[in-house]
This record gives structure tokens, C-alpha cells and sequence, in this order.
């Protein structure tokens, strides 16, 4: 800042800023040093300003704008037909922006977008907008997507199965709901369920829609994909709701959770529903509508028949046969080899040990007994 | 064009006017000296014998001004800084807040208004802002002004209160302008919340919903619209809602002026933790889920002494640049 | 029959006369602290009461002193005597304790937090004095020809609030009356492990006059009282009345720990006492069963409000 150049003086401890109340001087008249040239008005007082050396005053603001201390009001040239620029400091004189630059928000909706804001900005050769940046971003993605190309419901190569919750609305629609949704190619669309209170409501967003005798109207209407038998509980019902879907004609899936593992050459047919984690390895074959609880483990070339039970942690050896609708309660371990026949029923934590016939129950005495510590 | 504290002197000379009853109190408040921020000048000259100066007993004095206002006076007292309102809080807490819910009949019309707030190096028992610990006592009113309202209507607004308003100042506003109607960055606009006390909702721009709303009061407007001008500049849509009564939520208005899809920042100059923007913060939340996206944020002083030298107070005191990256941070 | 013995004007009576009807005043006030201890025993009290036995002429000597219609008066925790000595409201004050509707501030206040007309009490020591000097320079302002009344202890007089108010009612030349009541303790605490120096001396280095007399013998609180509250109606300003007293109950409900053979001498001077030498006791006892029988019905009306 030279001599030439007239500033607003820092007046008191309140004011940042002054306002412009008249020029004194015409724009490039001549003044002389000491002559007032302009009268500024601050929050406690008027002032004069005063030339501080002889020139011709050049107006940089007009009268009646609000100044901020230390900003240049005026410039005394040594002719009427001086440039300004040439007596102030480059940043004082108002330039084309050669920086690029742009807005904030322009900024953050880049970087939300995956746009190269600089390029941009050295592109278009001024302060880049948000629309700038939302109009490239349309721009550089091509054609606007066409909606009704992807809305297909019908199409089968890539629509997600349909499923079906027959006797579902309590702890076995739960777990096959949870694993569904886990699932990527498999969607509830329905759960059906005898109890007439529930229907009307919803399990985890899902519409149970009526009672079990709903299905075989809901498939004529094409509701749904596949059925899937969600009782738990009593293989006699599980069986009954199984037969009756398939009397209808009425196609079964199998519903297992995504973190079971199926290994090399498992055989498996419908309807089986298969909770968290279990293990089926290599050469085992599983029959239909059968119930795993979570962490089955049944091991190479072991057999499953239909319609059987099993809580957690069921566990077979190698080569084990398990008949038809046979009931293992949780934490069962099976030795190799073994034949469970038909109907059986198996009570928690007992380690078999011998071929259990067909229609029989293993008793077994685990003896407790409950006392304070 | 007025300066915050202009704006305060006009009301208070306007209700000396008005009402014979008004009388003011405080230490140093006589002229020439016309008060430690100057809010006071001029009035004893103008108005003998109505201007009060006392000896530095504030809570003598405010106890004399509550047996005043109880009779039938309508007194204004000033402490001098926020920071000495310590002294008078047996006045305020159990017998000025408490009388008219005891007593039938019985009103206690006073007004004590005070500076608070940092930035001028004052250090640690004479910059803070003690407003949050006057609030939630019941029967007392807790008002600040911004630079979005008109101090001098509030002021007016406390004095003609039959209910005793504690009225906050702060020192680095009252060489402020407030805002006027033709301003060309921000515009402002007026509610009135349940009790007739003005919220003001400022935006620095025009749009539907924010990139941000912030909800701050008193001192905090300034950086705060500062920052607006600023990033209407930068494209930053950021709409400002300021409460003028602080001891009560303008539910109300909340509901009607704060959109729950855009991020929420609350800024205040007093110190972190139990303060006012844990009350606002609860009433969003009450009032807004679960259309809310994301947990409301805060920005307080730090929960520390003040300290004298500037680069140090500016660590610890609500700063523009502080707001500015939590509005940032909330948009990114 | 008791209020209309609180709207007697006094200032007409004989001395002989006004002798008994101080005597009388003062024992419904005395009946009236002990039935409200006893209402405590029977456990139909909620809170504390701090009675004011033995202080009962401070309180009918001053407020009998005071133009009731304008006066304002100013007391604190242990105000149920300048209650009594400003409204004869019996009723009100029992039913207020009692936490009854028709209580003076309908149960809301209590004890310590009474109001009526000009009389305004509350449960912090040190808080009405500022208060007490705000209003007499309202009245000041406002014309009225009006004064304030604020009563305090030895106890009070230790909270700084105390010695802002009398430099402020000195300063500004407040028509406010200090009633000093030197009961001699502060809770269970005597005075003399509270306060260094002298009491009575301090009011007059903040220009305020003090009187000091004995608090127990009532017609000289009451004429003492009339001089200092003239004096302030004509040439304004404050006036300190230091009276000495004893506080005969505990401090509020609870054990006495002090010694006996000193309450038992503070007993032998109590007001009540000193007048019964004059009076004559079978006169007195006449009183006693009047008033006692006229406050029982009272009592017992409202108690069984509670029951």
C-alpha cells in the first residue's frame, strides 16, 4: 500500500466497519494534501478524510456503501487519466479468477459423486455450481436409465422364488423367515397359519394372510413360487400339511440359511427346512421335509429319510441311516454305522450307541439332582 | 441500520419514558460513565433520580429490586458481568422465582439483565456464559437477544413481563448491527412461540429444506451469521432458528420450522454438558422421530476455564470456524 | 373471640388495659405454638415448625407498634408470632400447617413460607432483608406513607446479605425497621461462638441508629417501637430495635441440648411471666382457660380434617 492510497483507519475498539456517508470531491478531481475528500460515519462518531498527498482523487466505492476498516476508498493519481490498477496491490485489484475454483457445496456433491471437481473447474474456466457438478455427473453416466426396462416381476431367470410359510405365525415361521431374508434368492411372500387371531397381522413385515387351507386357492391365483412347511414341533402335522400341498399339486422348497454348509455330492429333496450352520457332508443324502435346528452336523454318506426332526446340535457319524420321521431331541450324537429305524424318538444329549428299531423310544436316566451353592 | 446496543439503549429509554414505574439499579450505571458496556448511557441525565447507582452488593440489590418489583415498581438491574450472577442466586432461586407461586397476588415485574460471553481476553470469572445454570428453575424466565431480533422490543417485551425475566446480553454483540430488513444475504422472519416470546428463523438463502438447520441464541448468532453470508457464497443452504425465550421449548415451532431430513447442529456458547442444547436436543428428538436420519449434533464451549491469551480462548470458546467444519462434517 | 383481641387498637387503652390485652395476645400466641407441637407429637403435622415460645413480646410489642392497614412486615422460618401479632389469624396460620385448603397460602407454603396482605415470610435467613429495604423504598417512591418491618435473629445476623441490606437502607434513607429478636441461639448454637464483637454495635457503623431493650417486657418493646416508627414516618431512614430475648423451645422440633438450669432461668423472665407478677394469677389462669378452650375448638376442627 503506498502513499497515494486511501484507507479507512481502524477508529475505535467497536467497529470493524464504516459507512461511506458523501464524497467531498468529485471522481479525478484535483485535491490538494490536507483537502477532506470524503466524511465517514461510525457507530460513535463522523469523520473527515483527509488527502494525504496532492493528486487526482479516483472514487474506488460509491457514497452510501458500508466500508470495512482497512479496505482503500480511494486512490490520488498524478493524472485524471491514471490507471488505478497501477498504484494497487495485485490483490486489491479485482482479477478473472485464474485459480479454478468452486463452491463448498459444489465440493462435497464431487466428492459424493466421484466427480474430478479441478478438471471441472479448468474446464468450464469459472467457480463451478452444484449443477455444474449434477449436470456433469448426468452427463458422463449417458443415457438416463429407462424405468420400465427393469420392472419385471415375471421374469424367471432373475426374480427371486416366492415363498410360501404354511403353519408359520409362531417360533418355526421365525427362524425360516430370518433365514429367507438372508437368502438372495429366495423372498416370503406370505405366511398362512390356523390360529384366526393372527390373521391380519404381520412377522417381520410379512402378510399372514389365513389359515393353512388357504394355500391351494393362493396357488390357482399364481400368489406364490413354493410352499414350505414351517411347523417345528409335530412331524404327524408337518407330515399332514406336506401331503396335503402335495395332493395340490402344489410345488416345496427347501429354505436353508445361507451359512450351512452343503458339501461335494449331497442328495436333497424339498421341503426341508435347515436353521444356522449345519454341516452336511460329502455323499449324504437328505430326504423331504425334514427339520434341522441349527449346528446339524451329518456326516459323509449318512442318510435322512422324510419327515424327521432334529433339535441343535444333532450330530451323525459317518454312514449313519436315519429312517422316516424320527425325532432326535438336541445335542444327539450318533454313532457310525448305526440304523435309526422308523418313527423313533430319540431324548436330548444321548450318545447312541446301538441300532435303535423301528417305533421305539430310547430311555435314558441323567441323573440330577438341584441344591443352593 | 442500528448496532445491538443502540438498539438496547432506545428500549430502555423508551420504557423510562412509558412507564413511571420503571426504575433502574446497577453498579456504575450513572452517567458520564453510563454503565461498563455502556448500555445505560445517557439515562440518568435524562431521566434524575429513575437511574439507580449502587455499591457492589449484588445480592443486596437484587433482593432490594425484588421488594421493589413485589410493591409495585417495574426495576430494571444490571450485573455488570454475567459472571457475578452468582452472587445474586439466593435472590434469584428462592424468593423472586418462588414468591408469585407461593403467594396469591403477589408478582415480582423485575428484569436483571447481563453481559455474558468470551472473545475480548477478560479471562475466566469474567467471560462465560452462566445463562444454562439459571434455566429450568421454576417461575424464572431465562431471555437472550440475537442479532436476528430487535433487542430493543424485547427488552421492552421483559420489562412489561408481570413474571421475572433474567434478560442476557453479550459483550462482543453490542457493537453488532442487527439485522435489518434490507439485507440482501440473509433474510429473517418472526414466529411468536407459546409464551408471545419471538423466535427468529433466519435463512441465507431461498429453499425449501436446509443443507443444515442450526438453533442457537443470543451470542452464537453472530459467528453464526457470519457463517451464512459466507456459505450462501459457497451454495450452502443453512436456515438458523433462534429462540429468544431459552427457559421454555417452542415445541411449537420446532415442529413447524425444523425439517428432520436435514442434519440438525445446536451451537451454544456456554460450556459442554447439561446446557441448553441437551433441552433442545431431547425435544427434537421427541418431536421429530422417527423421521430423524442421524443423531443431532452439538457444539459447546469446552468444559474448562476460559483462558486470557487469544489463541488460547479460541481453543476453548464456540468459534465461526468451529461451526463451520461441524456444518460441513454434517453435509458431507 | 381471639381475632377480635388482635383488632383491639391499642394506642386508646390505659396502660392497665393494655397490659391485659398484651398479656392475653401474647398467651394465645404461646397456646397456640404448643398446641401446634403437640399437633407435631400426634404426627398431623408435615415439616417442622420452629415455634417462637419465649419471644412472644418482640413479636406482639412491634406488630402492635405498626399501622396494620399499610405496614408491611418481613419475617422468616420462625414467624408464626409476627403472623399472629399482624392478622389474629388463628385459623389460617393452624390450617396452613395442618396443609388444609383453607390454609393462608392453602398448604403450598407451610411454616416458613407465609403470606397475607402486606406480611410476606420466607424460609431463608438473610433473604427478606434486601427485600424488606426494596419495598419500604417502593412505598417511599410510590407515597404511601407506609414503612417496613423486617424481623431477624442473632442467627441471620450472620449472613452477609444482612449487612448489604442495612448499608442500602442507610444509603438510600429506607424507612425500614430492623426488629432484631436476640433469641441468644442459632439452632443449637449460641450466639457467642458465632459472632465476634458486638452485636448491637454494628447497625450504627452502617448509619443505622440502633435501640437496644429488653425484648421480654412488652410494653417497653411497644413503646420503643411507637418513637422509632414516628421518627421514621417524619424524617425517613432506618431504625435498628435490638431486642433482648431467649428462645425457651428447641430450635424447631427436637431435643433441647442445652442445659436446663438455663432455660429454667430464662423461665423464671419470660413475658408471659413478668406479667403475671402484675396481673395476678388467678386472673391469668381465667385467661388461659378461656383462650386455651376458644383455641382447642380450633384446633380440634381442623385437626379432625386430617383424621
Amino acid at each position: 500500500m503506498n502513499s497515494r492510497c486511501v484507507s479507512i483507519p481502524h477508529l475505535n475498539a467497536n467497529d470493524d466497519h464504516a459507512d461511506l456517508t458523501r464524497w467531498a470531491c468529485k471522481d479525478r478531481a484535483h485535491v490538494n494534501a490536507g483537502d477532506v475528500i470524503a466524511v465517514i460515519e461510525t457507530s460513535k462518531a463522523t469523520l473527515d478524510v483527509e488527502a494525504p498527498v496532492a493528486g487526482y482523487c479516483a472514487h474506488l466505492v460509491q457514497a452510501g456503501e458500508r466500508i470495512s476498516v482497512g479496505a482503500t476508498i480511494a486512490v490520488l493519481l498524478e493524472n485524471p487519466e491514471q490507471a488505478v490498477s497501477e498504484f494497487l496491490s495485485p490483490s486489491v485489484v479485482a482479477t478473472a479468477d485464474l485459480e479454478p475454483s468452486w463452491t463448498k457445496k459444489a465440493e462435497i456433491t464431487a466428492k459424493k459423486n466421484g466427480v474430478d471437481i479441478r478438471s471441472l473447474a479448468l474446464a468450464l474456466a469459472r467457480q463451478v455450481t452444484e449443477q455444474d457438478v449434477l449436470d456433469h455427473n448426468h452427463a458422463a453416466r449417458g443415457k438416463p436409465i429407462q424405468f420400465a426396462d427393469v420392472a419385471d416381476d415375471l421374469h424367471p431367470a432373475n426374480r427371486q422364488e416366492r415363498v410360501l410359510l404354511i403353519g408359520g405365525g409362531a417360533g418355526g415361521g421365525a427362524v425360516a423367515l430370518d433365514s429367507i431374508f438372508r437368502t438372495t434368492h429366495q423372498r416370503a411372500i406370505g405366511i398362512l397359519d390356523n390360529n384366526p387371531q393372527l390373521h391380519g397381522k404381520t412377522q417381520f413385515g410379512v402378510p399372514i394372510l389365513g389359515g393353512n387351507n388357504m394355500a391351494g386357492e393362493l396357488w390357482k391365483q399364481g400368489y406364490f413360487d413354493a410352499a414350505i412347511v414351517v411347523v417345528t414341533a409335530s412331524i404327524v402335522q408337518r407330515k399332514a400339511l406336506f401331503d396335503e400341498l402335495r395332493d395340490q399339486g402344489i410345488p416345496l422348497t427347501n429354505v436353508i440359511d445361507p451359512s450351512v454348509q452343503i458339501r461335494a455330492n449331497v442328495k436333497m429333496g424339498v421341503g426341508n427346512l435347515i436353521m444356522a450352520n449345519g454341516f452336511f457332508a460329502t455323499c449324504v443324502t437328505v430326504g423331504d421335509n425334514n427339520f434341522f435346528a441349527s449346528h446339524a452336523c451329518i456326516e459323509h454318506h449318512s442318510t435322512v429319510g422324510d419327515h424327521c426332526t432334529f433339535g441343535p446340535r444333532t450330530t451323525t457319524s459317518g454312514a449313519v441311516t436315519i429312517d422316516d420321521q424320527v425325532k432326535c431331541g438336541m445335542g444327539v450324537l450318533i454313532e457310525p454305522y448305526l440304523k435309526i429305524g422308523r418313527n423313533a424318538l430319540i431324548p436330548s444329549g444321548c450318545v447312541v450307541t446301538a441300532h435303535v428299531p423301528a417305533h421305539s423310544v430310547i430311555k435314558m436316566q441323567n441323573i440330577q439332582s438341584v441344591k443352593p451353592r | 441500520m442500528s448496532t445491538f446496543l443502540q438498539s438496547l439503549q432506545t428500549g430502555l429509554s423508551e420504557a423510562l419514558s412509558d412507564d413511571e414505574r420503571v426504575i433502574l439499579l446497577g453498579e456504575d450505571i450513572v452517567d458520564p460513565y453510563g454503565g461498563a458496556f455502556k448500555v445505560t448511557k445517557g439515562l440518568s441525565t435524562r431521566f434524575p433520580g429513575r437511574v439507580l447507582s449502587t455499591p457492589i452488593s449484588e445480592a443486596g440489590f437484587t433482593g432490594v429490586a425484588a421488594g421493589m418489583a413485589i410493591r409495585g415498581l417495574r426495576p430494571v438491574v444490571e450485573v455488570m458481568f454475567g459472571d457475578f450472577l452468582t452472587l445474586c442466586t439466593d435472590q434469584l432461586v428462592n424468593h423472586i422465582s418462588k414468591f408469585s407461586l407461593m403467594y396469591d397476588g403477589v408478582s415480582v415485574p423485575m428484569v436483571i439483565r447481563t453481559a455474558m460471553g468470551g472473545g475480548r481476553g477478560y479471562g475466566a470469572t469474567h467471560s462465560q456464559s452462566l445463562e444454562k445454570m439459571y434455566m429450568g428453575i421454576p417461575g424464572l424466565q431465562v431471555v437472550a437477544a440475537s442479532l436476528a431480533h430487535d433487542p430493543a422490543a424485547l427488552i421492552r417485551k421483559a420489562i412489561d413481563d408481570q413474571n421475572p425475566v433474567l434478560f442476557i446480553e453479550n459483550k462482543q454483540l453490542y457493537p453488532q448491527q442487527i439485522i435489518d430488513a434490507l439485507d440482501r444475504e440473509v433474510s429473517v422472519e418472526m414466529r411468536l412461540d407459546d409464551a408471545s416470546y419471538p423466535v427468529a428463523i433466519a435463512k441465507n438463502g431461498s429453499f425449501g429444506i436446509p443443507d443444515v438447520t442450526i438453533i442457537a441464541y443470543g451470542g452464537a448468532s453472530r459467528a453464526i451469521l457470519s457463517l451464512m453470508r459466507r456459505m450462501s457464497r459457497e451454495e450452502i443452504n443453512i436456515k438458523a432458528v433462534f429462540p429468544s425465550l431459552l427457559s421454555a421449548m417452542p415445541t411449537t415451532i420446532f415442529r413447524a420450522e425444523v425439517d428432520a431430513s436435514a442434519p440438525i447442529l445446536i451451537a451454544e456458547e456456554g460450556s459442554a454438558g447439561f446446557n441448553w442444547g441437551s433441552e433442545v436436543a431431547s425435544t427434537l428428538y421427541e418431536v421429530l422421530l422417527p423421521a430423524l436420519r442421524a443423531p443431532i449434533r452439538r457444539l459447546a464451549a469446552k468444559a474448562s476455564v476460559i483462558p486470557c491469551a487469544a489463541h488460547l480462548e479460541d481453543s476453548v470458546l464456540l468459534t465461526e470456524e468451529k461451526i463451520e467444519m461441524a456444518v460441513l462434517d454434517l453435509i458431507a | 373471640m381471639i381475632i377480635d383481641l388482635f383488632h383491639t387498637r391499642v394506642d386508646d387503652l390505659s396502660l392497665a388495659q393494655r397490659r391485659e390485652c398484651f398479656y392475653r395476645r401474647m398467651l394465645a400466641v404461646r397456646l397456640c405454638e404448643e398446641r401446634l407441637l403437640d399437633l407435631f407429637t400426634q404426627g398431623l403435622v408435615r415439616g417442622t415448625v420452629h415455634t417462637c415460645l419465649g419471644q412472644e413480646a418482640c413479636a406482639i410489642g412491634v406488630t402492635s407498634a405498626l399501622d396494620l392497614a399499610r405496614d408491611i412486615v418481613c419475617s422468616n422460618h420462625r414467624g408464626h408470632g409476627h403472623y399472629l401479632g399482624y392478622s389474629g389469624d388463628f385459623t389460617g396460620l393452624i390450617a396452613e400447617i395442618l396443609g388444609l385448603s383453607q390454609g393462608v397460602c392453602h398448604g403450598v407454603g407451610g411454616s416458613q413460607h407465609l403470606h397475607l396482605r402486606n406480611l410476606y415470610t420466607n424460609g431463608i435467613l438473610g433473604g427478606m432483608p434486601p427485600i424488606a429495604v426494596g419495598m419500604a423504598l417502593a412505598e417511599k417512591r410510590l407515597n404511601t406513607g407506609a414503612v417496613a418491618c423486617i424481623f431477624l435473629g442473632d442467627g441471620a445476623m450472620a449472613e452477609g446479605s444482612c449487612y448489604e441490606a442495612l448499608n442500602l437502607a442507610a444509603l438510600w434513607h429506607a424507612p425500614v425497621l430492623f426488629a432484631v429478636e436476640q433469641n441468644q441461639y442459632a439452632q443449637t448454637t449460641h450466639w457467642s461462638s458465632q459472632h465476634a464483637g458486638s452485636l448491637q454495635d454494628r447497625a450504627p457503623a452502617f448509619g443505622v441508629p440502633t435501640t437496644v431493650i429488653d425484648g421480654n417486657d412488652v410494653e417497653a418493646v411497644y413503646q420503643t417501637a411507637g418513637r422509632l416508627l414516628a421518627q421514621m414516618r417524619t424524617e425517613g431512614g432506618p431504625q435498628m430495635l435490638f431486642m433482648n430475648t431467649y428462645r425457651l423451645g428447641p430450635h424447631s422440633k427436637g431435643d433441647d441440648l442445652r442445659p436446663p438450669e438455663e432455660i429454667a432461668a430464662n423461665r423464671a423472665v419470660e413475658p408471659l411471666k413478668r406479667l403475671e407478677d402484675i396481673l395476678g394469677r388467678d386472673w391469668c389462669a381465667e385467661q388461659h382457660r378461656q383462650i386455651a378452650t376458644a383455641l382447642d375448638k380450633t384446633v380440634n376442627m381442623l385437626a379432625s380434617e386430617i383424621k
